[in-house]
């Protein structure tokens, strides 16, 4: 079952939360929407669940126009932020409760209730009440009662949001196989750019009602459309510099209070770095290290131009760390193994 | 279980027992470290303060009563029984307020529901003005509310002109009584469920609804048993202030003793006409009921808790 949703606007009292998007989720695929907060997100998400109605624009599931219907006349399996799990009632009685009010048998709601059970990995746990599960759990029950009533579409909002991180990482690797399994047309809203990156198969970044960039996760982590896709994927040092016959050069520091000043940026993510003892390379600049942090197999510096005050980040390799003997208030030369330049229209 | 702000009752919040606490001087009992037995006062502020709270309680709540019981019995039980059950207009009244109380609290119980729900659930213009409002018989004299509905029902008015036309009895009869009662006990089921309907948010509800529950289905199966033990803990209340009204009664019954007189007026009538002690006993009654209120509530909600921390097994929709 496909979703298509075609010009959407959504405005709540004078803050225009969606403006004018239209995006297309294939049959089978899972789709995050990812943006910082307030970037319309989860108003997209609520418009094609149907637990909000769109100003204008349509939502259309396969053939079928839907964008005024009810959530509760779509057939589809939402599950929300907090999970919000029926406080009153058992594991089973939570997962079944689509099955009851559609008055299916007991017999078949057992059966039903136990398949799901299983496809979340919560046997033996049936009789337990929601505040005697762990987070992780109680995501699994509310993604097993969503996929109760074998919904046409499943919507998840911030489904990794209130979870700590290991258990998140454990989540999001199970989400993606139980996607494999079930290959269910899926759409998902994050904050969070390694949640949209490790699980979806198409990634929507999301600004101020706007789509910003869509894409398969490696496109756009690889060719972000603007510099506020680039930082918003992961952490951008930008400097002054441009590209000389294919050689990436750094010609100056970009001071913290800069404003936007043309095109001579340049945007560089901290592994496209390179440090050096001596000036070997040409276009690199001297930064002093101001902290050095091992973070497992990658050593993030931190340099600082003692001029400007600009502070840069570089991950390098644990082993080519150890081998420039780097310590806090050493001059080291900063060089580009990559740069990146975008239209000068956007500022980040 | 915090699922309800009456589970945190004050009296499990103050652990120590205040019987034991520092009335003989002593300090603090061993226990589990909590905030609760930090103290900061000095031992001279702590026991003041808790010999003031014991000599309010004692002399504002316990004496009088016990006093109301003494005299209530000082005939012996027989006596008792026979100026309550032997007396015909003093049954009338029982069962009048038996009447009233119930068919007010139902009804308030109906609207509370429908007027909570409305002002968590939804915001629209004029919201804040209803919240304010709505406290208004709490604020407002019950006499005034009477004396409102008589110059409402009476002759002189279109109200007054339409129930007289078409025959309905409504001054110096049940409905005016009824109407009364659930004036002045209107807020409080509204103001029970407010705090709990916005404790427990909307997502449930909206979960049941996406899960394909119609109204009905989301009200029955997630709203009312969530809101379950703040509604009861409401009707109790409201029950219990229904059984005691005076004052808007008073006004609206006309007060015809064996037709019109509830059990709070015809205590006054009694104690007026220096019938001791038949007034005390009719008041030893209505006490009674309070307190087998109170203590309804304190069972039923003890069973709530005890089924919820258990776990319950059993399958959906039973």
């Amino acid at each position: 079952m496909s979703i298509s949703v075609k010009n959407v606007s959504k405005r709540f009292g004078s803050f225009q939360a969606l403006d004018n998007v239209s995006i297309e989720v294939t049959s089978g695929c899972l789709l995050a929407l990812l943006g910082p907060s307030g970037c319309g997100k989860t108003t997209l998400l609520r418009i094609i669940a149907g637990l909000e109605i769109p100003d204008s624009g349509s939502v259309r599931y396969q053939d079928t126009e839907v964008t005024h219907s009810r959530i509760q006349d779509r057939n589809v399996g939402f599950v929300f932020q907090h999970y919000a799990l029926f406080r009153h009632m058992s594991v089973f009685e939570n997962i079944g409760f689509a099955l009851r009010v559609r008055k299916w048998s007991q017999s078949k709601v057992d059966q039903r209730v136990s398949e799901l059970m299983h496809l979340v990995r919560l046997q033996g746990m049936e009789d337990r009440m929601p505040s005697q599960l762990s987070g992780g759990q109680r995501q699994r029950v509310a993604l097993a009662r969503a996929l109760a009533a074998e919904p046409k579409v499943l919507l998840l909002d911030e489904p990794f949001g209130a979870l700590d991180a290991k258990v998140r990482s454990e989540l999001r690797a199970w989400l993606r196989r139980l996607h494999e399994e079930i290959h269910m047309t899926s759409v998902f809203v994050t904050h969070d750019q390694e949640d949209a990156f490790a699980v979806a198969d198409k990634v929507v970044v999301m600004r101020n009602g706007r789509i910003e960039q869509q894409g398969k996760p490696i496109d756009i982590f690889e060719h972000p459309a603007n510099p506020f896709v680039m930082d918003f994927l992961g952490h951008v040092n930008v400097f002054h510099g441009r590209q000389e016959n294919e050689v990436p050069l750094l010609t100056g520091f970009r001071a913290p209070e800069e404003g936007d000043d043309g095109g001579n940026r340049v945007y560089v993510r901290p592994h496209e770095l390179d440090l050096y003892n001596h000036n070997q390379v040409d276009g690199s600049l001297v930064g002093v290290v101001i902290q050095v942090l091992p973070v497992g197999g990658i050593t993030r510096v931190l340099l600082e131009d003692p001029v400007s005050t600009a502070r840069i980040q570089v991950d390098l390799h644990h082993l080519r760390a150890k081998e420039l003997l780097l310590e806090s208030g050493k001059k080291m030369w900063v060089a580009p193994k990559r740069i990146r330049t975008f239209e000068p229209d956007y500022s980040i | 279980m915090a699922n309800h702000p009456f589970n945190d009752s004050p009296d499990k919040a103050t652990a120590p027992d205040p019987t034991q606490n520092n009335m003989v001087g002593l300090t603090d009992s061993v226990g589990p470290p909590s905030l609760m037995n930090c103290r900061t006062e000095s031992p001279l502020i702590q026991n003041l303060l808790v010999g003031l709270a014991w000599f309010f309680f004692i002399g504002i709540l316990g004496i009088p009563i016990l006093y109301l019981f003494t005299q209530a019995f000082s005939g012996g039980f027989i006596a008792f029984f026979q100026s309550i059950f032997g007396d015909k207009d003093t049954m009338n009244s029982i069962l009048l307020t038996l009447t009233i109380a119930p068919i007010a609290v139902m009804l308030n119980t109906v609207f509370g529901l429908n007027a909570a729900w409305l002002l968590t659930r939804y915001r629209f213009p004029g919201r804040t003005l209803i919240l304010t409002l709505i406290d208004l018989p709490f604020a407002v004299s019950p006499v005034v509310t009477g004396l409102c509905l008589v110059i409402l029902a009476g002759g002189r008015t279109w109200v007054g002109f339409w129930l007289d036309r078409l025959g309905i009895p409504f001054l110096n009869n049940t409905p005016s009584m009824v109407m009364g009662t659930m004036f002045v006990t209107l807020p409080i089921i509204v103001r029970e469920l407010i705090p709990v309907l916005e404790e427990i948010g909307p997502e449930q509800e909206l979960a049941a609804t996406s899960l394909g529950a119609n109204g009905r289905q989301m009200f029955f199966k997630i709203t009312l048993p969530n809101i379950g033990i703040g509604l009861l803990y409401g009707v109790l209340l409201c029950n219990a202030r229904a059984i005691g009204e005076f004052a808007s009664v008073a006004v609206v019954s006309g007060r015809i003793s064996g037709a019109t007189e509830t059990m709070p007026l015809r205590v006054e009538r009694l104690f007026q006409e220096y019938k001791s002690p038949a007034d005390f006993a009719l008041a030893s009654l209505l006490a009674l009921m309070a307190f087998g209120t109170l203590l309804a509530k304190g069972l039923i909600e003890n069973r709530l808790n005890y089924r919820h921390h258990s776990g319950k097994k059993g399958k959906v929709g039973q």
